[in-house]
């Protein structure tokens, strides 16, 4: 089921939460809404599925205007953070339950929904715990059981609001796999919200950034990883460092030093450029576009090592080494930039 | 002893725990009921003992007991039944509107705890009387509610309401609104997500409220004599009959009314209690 929203705007007492909010999902596919805290993309999450009242603007379920469609009638699945799950039934009975209350001419007979709780059980790898209360369950379960239940009514579109958030690293891991591996299986058209990019740029088709109830991007983890379209989007997606520069003579310099880095074509000034980690080169003294400084701290992540290069202007750079580097804090470095991003001064 | 020993049998009773002072609690525990609790009800069925079986069965077997026990419990029963209902719409309504006023209400739910029962008892009678301001009304429906059983059932209703109230009130704040969230995108009408999904959980706490209430109406004095009458066979209460059995220095019969009335208090709290536990085992799985 195609997905989209119009023009959507919705205000809080005293605030915008979002902010002429256009989106379109397509059929099957797998969608994030990534942004920071106050960026309003659970309210986003909550308005496709009608668990609020959009102030203007309007959203279609294929051709169907939903806007005014109540949520029992929506055919939404919904899965939240912190899983909401039924505590006084059974896990079985959690995910009975939307078939359960329907009315009779559309509940299918009692034998077909012990079979498709089975199926369910089997589809979140839980076939044993039918019985137990969620209670006797761990947050792993208790999020694979809640999204059973969500995917039990046969939604058109399956609504995840930070469903990993409350899981420690290695569960959150795990589950993001089996989500991606039901979503093959299942084909289920499905927005999630989230405010981790790893998990957004590894789960997703297409990636939608929100800053501030606005769309700041959308596109594939590829796109927005490799061209941001705002400096918002490249500071979120990735580390990055921040460097005023100056443009003179179609080039870029910093500090006196002419950047190999190439200016936008065009008559284009240009203040800051946006340096990834791993787009720094360390080189011998003396190269013209090098950029001397000290090492402050060496630090070790899971993925790799990190220098915190203290420039001689004082500004801080972050640089990737490689494991074996014999580097030290308080060595002298030279870094040539062999990447970076502008944008065009708004 | 050896010290380990000790610790040994120590914790059979009571796991490790941050917090000091176990023997010296469980002690001033066991003190505190004995003398407050078991002592008193000890002595009352010792005195009671001294009416023999055949005393006893005089007693209970006198048409103006049975009808007095009659009227405590079953009225009791009644009213703790209508405040577990309201009870529930008033803490519902406490929690989950913001209305002016609010407050206020909030304040006087508990006023019949803090009332002397005799003031309550005075307002009550003067309301209710064929000239008061709801009696008099009611009296033009042809419906008399002052010194009749539904006089009595008001005074019951009116002592037992702060407790349905405050008992279920802690749970409400407790319920997660993305549960009845989730029920509704799951397609359930509002009445399906009511009864299936937000009711369930409460129901240990509303029958604790009722047995609260309804304990509470059982031993209620002040408030209901006098709006009751007191009419022999038709608005005298259990306790009245007792006060009136002492004053004619008739020990015995009081006593043996009380010890009765303890036994079937006993007895509904402790069915009231396995209902509950049932019910906790059934619906409140945390």
């Amino acid at each position: 089921m195609d997905i989209r929203v119009d023009h959507l705007s919705k205000g809080f007492a005293d605030t915008a939460a979002l902010k002429d909010v256009c989106l379109s999902v397509r059929s099957g596919e797998l969608m994030a809404l990534l942004g920071p805290s106050g960026s309003g993309k659970t309210t986003l999450l909550r308005v496709i599925a009608g668990l609020e009242m959009p102030d203007e603007g309007r959203v279609f379920f294929g051709e169907e205007d939903a806007t005014h469609v109540p949520v029992q009638k929506r055919g939404v699945g919904f899965v939240f953070q912190h899983y909401a799950l039924f505590r006084h039934m059974t896990v079985a009975q959690n995910i009975g339950y939307g078939l359960r209350v329907r009315t009779r001419s559309k509940r299918p007979p009692s034998s077909d929904i012990e079979a498709r709780i089975r199926n369910l059980l089997a589809l979140v790898q839980l076939e044993d715990l039918g019985a137990r209360y969620p209670g006797q369950l761990s947050g792993g379960q208790r999020q694979r059981v809640a999204l059973a239940r969500a995917l039990a009514v046969e939604p058109r579109v399956l609504l995840l609001d930070e469903p990993f958030g409350a899981l420690d690293a290695k569960v959150r891991k795990d589950l993001r796999r089996w989500l991606r591996e039901i979503h093959e299986h299942t084909g289920q058209t499905t927005i999630f919200v989230t405010h981790d990019q790893d998990e957004a740029l590894e789960l997703a088709d297409r990636v939608t950034i929100l800053k501030e109830g606005g769309v700041e991007q959308t596109g594939t983890p590829e796109e927005v990883h490799e061209d941001p379209a705002t400096p918002f989007v490249m500071s979120f997606i990735g580390d990055t460092t921040c460097l005023p520069v100056s443009t003179r003579d179609g080039a870029l310099w910093y500090d006196g030093t002419r950047l190999s880095v190439a200016a936008p074509a065009g008559d284009v000034q240009v203040t800051e450029l946006y340096v990834r980690p791993w787009d720094l080169a360390f080189v011998k003294e003396g190269e013209p576009d090098a950029l001397a400084g000290t090492v402050a701290a060496i630090r070790r992540s899971a993925g790799g090592r990190r220098a915190s290069v203290r420039l001689s202007s004082g500004q801080m750079l972050e640089a990737e080494i490689s494991t074996d580097s014999l580097l030290n804090a308080q060595d002298i470095v030279f870094l040539r930039i062999l990447r970076g991003k502008v944008f065009r001064d708004t | 002893m050896s010290v380990r020993g000790k610790s040994q049998t120590r914790s059979r009773f009571r796991r490790p725990s941050a917090i000091p002072g176990f023997p010296l609690a469980f002690g001033y525990t066991l003190t505190y009921l004995g003398l407050i609790v078991l002592i008193p009800l000890g002595a009352l069925v010792l005195r009671a003992s001294s009416l023999g079986m055949m005393g006893l069965s005089g007693v209970i077997s006198d048409e103006r007991v049975l009808s007095a026990l009659r009227i405590s419990f079953g009225l009791s029963f009644a009213a703790a039944l209508l405040n577990a209902i309201f009870g529930l719409v008033v803490a519902w309504v406490l929690v989950r509107y913001d209305f002016p006023g609010r407050k206020l209400v909030h304040a006087a739910v508990d006023l019949p705890f803090a009332l002397p029962t005799a003031v309550a008892g005075i307002a009550l009678a003067a309301l209710y009387a064929p000239n008061g301001w709801i009696g008099q009304p009611l009296a033009a429906w042809g419906i008399k509610a002052a010194y009749t059983p539904l006089g009595i059932f008001i005074a019951l209703v009116f002592v037992g309401l702060p407790f349905a109230v405050r008992t279920v009130e802690p749970l409400i704040v407790e319920i997660d609104r993305e549960i009845e969230e989730v029920s509704a995108t799951l397609g359930a009408t509002r009445a399906q997500t009511l009864w299936r999904v937000v009711l369930p959980p409460l129901t240990p706490a509303i029958l604790t409220g009722f047995a609260l209430a309804f304990a509470r109406a059982v031993g209620e004095y002040g408030s209901v004599i006098f709006i009751a009458g007191n009419i022999p066979y038709v608005s005298e209460i259990a306790p009245i009959l007792i006060v009136i059995r002492l004053e004619e220095f008739n020990y015995a019969g009081a006593t043996g009314i009380a010890v009765v009335m303890l036994a079937i208090s006993f007895a509904t709290l402790l069915v009231i209690n396995l209902i509950q536990s049932w019910s906790r085992r059934r619906f409140g799985y945390v």
